[in-house]
């Protein structure tokens, strides 16, 4: 009996382990993607208002810790094999200006399953 | 008279054989095991601490970035630029080249004292990677503490320094337009003295001219 029990406690604190270093590995996964679509979009800041429409659909790695290429792997059936893609749709066109609405949302297939993180954000002419 | 009848009954010391040699083996795992938790907790927590200081240690440099002016941009020269002639020496602050990773930045940025007068400016602010007594820049522990190369990230503007991040082994800036790169490598120890490192790469925007 008290083996049983003993196994039991054992079996419930190895358990605990693996699920303590799956999210930790899942915050660092979180972080790295945060940062790419963060990236991304400031990147897209530079981008003339004009050449905004060109980029909806585009993919995006997700650099690793140690700013290596291919930091998260995409889920299975990404055409593009990039885990990260821009989205950009016009929003408001009034009087001659437009603003977009850009949204840089990373998929990836983490240890814990696949996960998505979305950052968006309007982007019009700086006047 | 009365007669008393003790009861001797107790465990046999085979008894106490048989309980010590299932019990002993089963307190020495369910320790080990603890302290094998703890360590993964404690390794957790540092990680996550030192993630969670790296993105506030680049919150607070991009508000600093941010309203930069780029006309102002100077960087510190480094060994190409003397070899190219563009600088007499290294370290010696001159204009920028795009895309060359450099160890610091000066520049001015839009005051934010009138919003409607964006030509109104700081003093010049210089942020560069400051090292620690001990440590020289050679990608080696010089002081012997674990951390290689580590020092802190420095604000300098109107004659004060101010620190602004700790614990940082790399700190380097790269300029493609009006787009800023920068490489941040914080390392942290941990309880027990183990080294957590963590790397992040940022892009920012400078909005003003």
């Amino acid at each position: 009996m008290a083996s049983l029990f003993g196994l039991i406690i054992m079996g419930a604190v190895l358990t605990m382990i693996t699920r303590q270093s799956v999210h930790r590995q899942t915050n660092v996964e979180s972080s790295l993607a945060l940062s790419a679509a963060i990236n991304n979009l400031e990147q897209i800041r530079a981008v003339p208002t004009t050449g905004l429409p060109a980029l909806d659909g585009v993919g995006f790695d997700v650099p690793g810790l140690n700013g290596a290429p291919g930091g998260l792997p995409p889920v299975n059936g990404d055409v593009d094999g990039l885990p990260g893609k821009l989205t950009v749709a016009l929003d408001q066109n009034t009087g001659g200006v437009s603003i977009y609405r850009v949204d840089a949302v990373v998929t990836w297939d983490g240890v814990s399953g696949p996960r998505q993180v979305r950052m968006g954000c309007l982007i019009g002419e700086r006047k | 008279m009365s007669t008393h009848t003790r009861n001797h009954a107790g465990f046999t010391m085979i008894e106490l054989v048989i309980v010590l040699t299932v019990a002993l083996p089963m307190v020495f795992a369910i320790t080990r095991t603890t302290t094998v938790v703890n360590r993964t907790v404690d390794t957790n927590v540092s990680a996550a601490e030192t993630v969670g200081y790296l993105r506030r240690a680049s919150r607070r440099i991009a508000e600093f970035v941010r309203p930069g002016k780029l006309s102002t941009v100077m960087v510190p020269a480094i060994k190409d630029d003397v070899d190219a002639a563009r600088a007499t020496s290294i370290g010696e602050w001159i204009a920028p080249t795009d895309l060359v990773w450099r160890p610091g930045i000066e520049f001015k940025s839009a005051s934010g004292l009138l919003s409607i007068n964006a030509s109104l400016s700081t003093l010049p602010r210089r942020l560069v990677h400051s090292l620690e007594s001990g440590e020289l820049p050679n990608d080696l522990d010089d002081d012997g503490d674990g951390l290689v190369d580590e020092g802190t990230i420095a604000l300098r503007e109107n004659g004060v320094t101010l620190s602004l991040i700790r614990n940082v082994e790399k700190f380097s800036l790269s300029l493609e337009g009006r787009l800023l790169r920068m490489r941040l490598r914080i390392a942290r120890k941990d309880g027990e003295g183990r080294v957590l490192r963590s790397f992040l790469e940022q892009t920012f925007y400078m909005r003003n001219n």
